[in-house]
């Protein structure tokens, strides 16, 4: 039995990485510093390790064969989930290259909310280790935060010590939209989170009103959406009179349609703020099951985010038509592939088509893939790297057990060689 | 000479690229190089005879039948003649087009007409997003033309639209005319929530009341003397909009987006 | 297996060898002697009347790290202009502005270049920066860790440690972040644009801690300077693109105390106010502090017409330069305590007064520096123009008839506003080689590379001479890489990778503490997490680290 501190996360997408593990053969045990995020992640059970054809128990150099004869004489496979590491993603991206396949992202529908307003607009953002100690003014749109990431009060607003600030407990936390669902958000002293509650769905108006308010616009009505706007009135200048401001929204938390004309409100409320003598900046939230990770391997690899196809021999991004639930509900894709490394309870989506399945072991389908290849999680049966929320910010995952399985990356490249 | 015509043979799984068979494209062709070009479908490249019987011969004149909603970028950048499309058409229907008339009897699908430059767009059955918007990065949508869509059409369209005319005498979906910079977008029927949303400048102009956001700003009644004369530009048109009975010059002015500029406005009939 | 090059024109500056017709043998990716005895050749190329100059390597390109992949994000609509279609032995990709990583190392070989230098290597993103590396192919490559405007060194000089502290922190960083050089980039300002402070003068106090860019500059090149490290401290200074900044920049190069100190992207730091629109060139004055100060050098940060898209770590201007923004589109970003950075895309117009002059000054500045040894042939990809457009700036330089035909054609005023058409030097073929070539090598540092004198890495490019000099450097013969042919007639023909190029200077391990203590009060990282360690380049099986010696 061993005890690894200073473990990192790639599950909670706030890169959380001063967890004590304790491992015992190949079960792990959080001991220090889990969550209601990370625990269950790291300590779930390895329960399958052999690859399945047909649901018959293989050695992995057959599986990956039948991987291969699977994808050889495809018209348009897809390649979705993309849950996993960089290494794996370099595999992912070049078996695709390779094979001709869709690359999607299975957060990409989310996230999308945030490329095409960064791809109109741009932004100004920040990273966690600002927030942590210059934040003096925290609102949050649309998103339960602390049901997101657990710990980002504790680890980033709430911390004893700030460098710029005297006391972080006098910071304020403002909810706009979706109120918080625990009291993460209440600070040390007690002082509790002001509320400016409205439905998901009206955040746009609500926003545009917030925009106009901040660029000194006028606007007739009183309230927006249950809200006065002399309350929006108020966080306007609460804004204006912060010295570090920041925004912070979970793209997939805007489930509504178009909300990227929301996030490109609001950052472009970032930009106004910032030309009023004042700081404020956005903390888009994201990170989750490798999300981050595979849009900047796509990015960097193709100049696109992982939305983005290869059958015409090279990278064409297409938010929309590239999405796997259309290429499977409308005919076109003729075989899937699901890379799902972090989380088991991530099933591919129900189709017919040939289905070859890389994911983390213990994955239960209500009907069984033709290729099945468990693979280690990256951070726990290997090393490898996954990106955090804030995107500049690479964790180096640790291996924490001997399992055996083998990494993402070293499943995709020998298919690729197969073929 | 009879107009070429394309019949699709069977409904394709892939999509298909079809922006080799701009008419411009096809001047210089004889029909048997016409039908040996290759068309992007899936990861294979096939040969325009494979997928569809050819007849007529007038590249100018091109008439797609038994369209699919899968035929995508049906009358890409084109330059000049007539596309006729006989069932439906894909996403990026006369994307970019800068001249020549396209007209589809079906319906469209995402992103029909983005940025369009000039030439006319008529769609019988309804379109889909996007219409006469920019692709993702480019801030110009629609620059100039006439999208008539005599159905509905879904949410955004009018995107960044520059110029034009984009002309509806179905129903919007949400967020008409959104980040629109100039133009006009006409809608017979109903509008959706967030019309205009984030629109600097530019005109839309309703037949029915809109939900409007509280970013944009009563500014009363008004009777407009532009609104005959650009009724009167529509007289030719094979549509409601050429109805002289449903022409008006009265209306409520609404100014926003207050969010960005608050130049855009909006014009109801009253 | 021996490989000879018979008959070439060699062009080696790192030897004197300058236009002399020599034979050049490969044997396992080195440069050999002419084996003694009877010995067999198992490939020979004759390369009569051809020119033979070494891998050329591009000591300031923007080519690794997060800036660079938001600029690729940002930009779908460039990459849509210029789809790269994967072959056999290529990977997919896309070209223009921000290429793609492979497509990076693909078209920088099909130049003839072997190694390109990542400027901006930000502590808490160099991971990522030797991730994409990692997947540029080909060339070898290394960075230059930023420092300046990181909490850290800010708090050292306001408890006023002594240099030594400085130093071991300066070393650490190298260490950990995998460096071959430091950085300092707005120096302080970075940092001051986080307490909203919206410019920063090279005398100018940072609200919070009092320093001035003057003092970061010194004590880090003086840091680097007894390190021994051998790339002196590489300065993007104060007041980047603003009117008059030739003030701060002659400042800036005697308030260094003559410490060695490269000065990057020179060009936009030349600037006057001079003239109806109060922007002039300053690059006469900058010309001749160059040559007066030795311990001096620069790298020009060429501009050249067209679109493009600037990615830096110097956010405050780039907010400040966000209006000139073109596409109308621009991030910033305040980063973990450590830097930021600003991607602005930019179309540079001929017909643009100030573009215009940008463009004149930055040819001013290479025709008036007089030692090649100097001066390095930039662009600051992408920031200037994309690296693609080196060819074309190399027959700029050569051919003083196609400078004035261009110069003719720019915006009028900015014609009459430049000295560019008095000018008369033309580059000479060995200039070119030692500016990119032997000068960049002698400057990081580099063992082995840059020369083509026996036991040098067999990086070599061969070029049929041309009097169209860009015709001529847009498409190599041959490249060889290592020993191994990668381009024939400027076409990648089989990839491999190169290696990552790093100083590892001596630290007191006792910098450790203090650093622990900080990272576990104010960072989000542990300290044991944020060290890349060296499995990190190499686990995958294909990257390589170098590790050059220091300066005695």
């Amino acid at each position: 039995m061993i005890e690894i501190t200073e473990v990192p996360s790639p599950f909670c997408g706030i890169g959380t990485d001063d967890l004590t593990i304790r491992v015992e053969g190949v079960s792990l045990k959080v001991i220090d510093n889990g969550c209601a995020i990370n625990t269950p992640a790291f300590e779930q059970a390895i329960t399958d390790t052999s690859p399945r054809v047909n649901g018959k128990e293989v050695h992995l150099d057959i599986a990956i064969a039948a991987a291969a004869a699977l994808l050889k004489d495809t018209h348009l496979p897809v390649i979705g989930g993309c849950a996993t590491d960089v290494n794996g993603m370099r595999g992912l991206l070049a078996l695709a290259d390779r094979v001709g396949a869709v690359v999607d992202n299975m957060n990409f529908t989310g996230a999308r909310n945030n490329f095409l307003a960064l791809q109109d607009s741009g932004w100004m953002n920040t990273t966690l280790a600002e927030v942590k100690n210059r934040c003096d003014l925290l609102v949050v749109v649309g998103t339960d935060l602390e049901a997101f990431a657990p710990r980002f009060f504790e680890r980033y607003l709430w911390n004893e010590e700030a460098m710029f600030l005297d006391d972080t407990s006098a910071r304020e936390v403002i909810y706009l939209g979706k109120s918080p669902s625990g009291s993460a958000s209440t600070s040390p002293t007690g002082k509790q989170a002001q509320l400016l509650p409205c439905a998901t769905e009206d955040l746009p108006d609500v926003i545009a009103v917030l925009r106009a308010l901040v660029k000194g616009q006028p606007i007739i009505a009183t309230a927006v959406c249950g809200i006065a706007v002399a309350d929006l009135q108020a966080l306007a200048d609460k804004f204006k009179a912060a010295s570090y401001s920041v925004v912070t929204w979970a793209a997939a938390a805007l489930t509504y349609a178009q909300a990227e004309l929301t996030v490109q409100q609001l950052s472009e409320m970032i930009k106004d703020l910032n030309n009023q003598n004042t700081r404020c900046s956005g903390l888009p939230l994201a990170g989750k099951e490798g999300d981050q990770t595979a849009n900047q391997v796509c990015g960097w690899t193709t100049g696109y985010p992982a939305r983005t196809r290869f059958s015409a021999g090279f990278p064409e991004y297409d938010p929309f038509l590239n999405d796997t639930k259309l290429l499977l509900a409308n005919g076109e894709a003729d075989a899937l592939v699901w890379v799902q490394a972090f989380n088991s309870k991530s099933v591919p989506p129900e189709t017919t088509l040939p289905t070859i399945v890389i994911a983390r072991s213990g994955m239960v389908f209500t009907k069984e893939p033709e290729v099945f290849i468990p693979v280690g999680t990256p951070g726990i049966d290997h090393v490898g790297h996954a990106y955090r929320m804030d995107n500049v910010v690479a964790i180096r995952l640790k291996k924490l057990r001997e399992s055996g399985l083998p990494s993402t990356a070293e499943v995709l490249n020998a298919i690729e060689q197969a073929l | 000479m009879k107009a070429l015509t394309l019949t699709l043979k069977n409904s394709p799984e892939q999509r298909i690229d079809m922006s080799p068979l701009a008419c411009q494209l096809l001047k210089a062709l004889a029909i048997e190089d016409i039908a040996a070009i290759t068309l992007q479908s899936g990861k294979r490249k096939l040969r325009v005879y494979e997928l569809f019987t050819i007849e007529g011969s007038d590249s100018q004149q091109l008439i797609i039948k038994n369209s699919h909603e899968k035929l995508d970028f049906i009358g890409k950048d084109l330059e000049g003649g007539s596309i006729s499309v006989v069932g439906d058409a894909g996403a990026y229907l006369a994307m970019g087009m800068k001249a020549g008339d396209i007209k589809v009897l079906g319906n469209a699908g995402l992103y029909a007409a983005c940025e369009m430059k000039k030439g006319y767009l008529e769609i019988s059955g309804n379109a889909g997003d996007f219409l006469g918007a920019a692709l993702p990065g480019n801030k110009m949508g629609m620059k100039g033309g006439t999208i008539l869509v005599k159905g509905n059409v879904g949410q955004r369209a009018g995107d960044h639209m520059r110029r034009g005319n984009i002309l509806i005498e179905g129903n919007a979906g949400d967020y008409c005319g959104s980040r629109m910079t100039a133009g006009t977008i006409a809608v017979m029927g109903q509008t959706g929530r967030y019309l205009g949303y984030a629109m600097r400048r530019g005109t839309l102009l309703l037949w029915n009341q809109p939900q409007l956001s509280a970013s944009f700003n009563d500014c009363g009644a008004h009777t407009l003397a532009f609104l005959p004369i650009l009724f009167a530009s529509f007289r030719t048109l094979n549509s409601r909009f050429a109805d002289v009975t449903q022409s008006f010059n009265r209306v409520q002015r609404y100014a926003g987006d207050m969010s960005e500029m608050g130049r855009g406005e909006v014009l109801v009939k009253i | 297996m021996l490989i000879r090059l018979t008959g070439g024109t060699v062009y080696d500056p790192a030897s004197g060898i300058d236009g002399q017709q020599q034979d050049i043998y490969i044997q396992n990716g080195r440069i050999i002697d002419k084996p003694l005895g009877e010995f067999k050749v198992d490939q020979d190329y004759d390369l009569k009347g051809k020119v033979v100059m070494s891998g050329a390597i591009d000591m300031h390109t923007h080519i690794g790290g997060g800036k660079g992949n938001i600029a690729r994000t940002l930009l779908p609509e460039d990459h849509r202009q210029d789809p790269v279609h994967r072959s056999d032995i290529t990977r997919s990709g896309c070209g223009h502005a921000m290429p793609s990583t492979f497509v990076t190392g693909y078209r920088y070989a099909e130049m003839g270049y072997t190694a390109g230098f990542e400027p901006a290597l930000l502590p808490i993103n160099a991971r990522q920066a030797h991730m994409e590396m990692g997947d540029i192919p080909i060339l070898d490559k290394g960075g230059y860790v930023m420092l300046g405007s990181d909490d850290y060194l800010l708090r050292l000089l306001t408890a006023k440690k002594d240099q030594k502290a400085i130093n071991d922190y300066v070393a650490w960083t190298m260490h950990t972040a995998k460096a071959i050089g430091v950085k300092v980039v707005n120096p302080g300002g970075i940092n001051a644009f986080k307490f909203n402070q919206r410019k920063l003068d090279l005398d100018e106090q940072n609200a919070h801690y009092g320093v001035t860019p003057r003092d970061i500059l010194r004590v880090l090149a003086t840091a680097v300077k007894e390190l021994g490290v051998p790339h002196p401290l590489h300065v993007h200074g104060c007041n980047l693109g603003v009117p008059g900044n030739v003030q701060t920049t002659l400042d800036t190069i005697q308030g260094i105390g003559g410490l060695p100190m490269h000065l990057t992207h020179i060009q936009f730091h030349s600037y006057g106010t001079e003239g109806d629109f109060k922007f002039s060139s300053g690059a006469a004055q900058i010309a001749e502090a160059i040559n007066n100060n030795k311990n001096i050098t620069i790298d020009v940060g060429q501009i050249l017409f067209g679109q493009t898209v600037t990615a830096s770590g110097d956010n405050m201007r780039q907010h400040a330069n966000h209006k000139h923004a073109s596409p109308n589109k621009w991030v910033t970003m305040d980063i973990e305590c450590d830097a930021g950075c600003g991607v602005v895309p930019f179309k540079y117009k001929d017909q643009n007064f100030v573009n215009a002059l940008q463009w004149a000054i930055g040819l001013e500045t290479f025709l008036l520096v007089n030692d090649p040894w100097r001066i390095f042939l930039t662009t600051d990809h992408p920031n200037g123009a994309p690296f693609t457009s080196y060819p074309h700036l190399i027959r700029l330089l050569m051919d003083r008839s196609f400078r004035n035909d261009m110069l003719a054609t720019i915006h009028p005023e900015a014609q009459k506003m430049t000295t560019l058409a008095s000018i008369d030097r033309e580059y000479t073929l060995q200039e070119i080689a030692i500016m990119t070539r032997a000068g960049a090598a002698k400057l990081i540092g580099l063992k082995d590379r840059g020369g083509l004198s026996a036991g040098n890495f067999a990086d070599i490019t061969i070029y049929t001479d041309n009097t169209d000099r860009q015709k001529m450097f847009e498409k190599p013969d041959y490249v060889f890489k290592d020993g191994q042919l990668v381009v024939v007639n400027g076409k990648v023909v089989s990839t491999k990778w190169g290696t990552t190029h790093v100083v590892k200077p001596d630290f007191d391990p006792s910098v450790e503490k203090g650093l622990k203590d900080y990272f576990d009060r104010y960072l989000t990282m542990k300290l044991g997490n944020f060290k890349i360690s060296d499995d990190e380049i190499i686990e995958d099986g294909r990257g390589s680290i170098t590790v050059h010696p220091l300066s005695s």
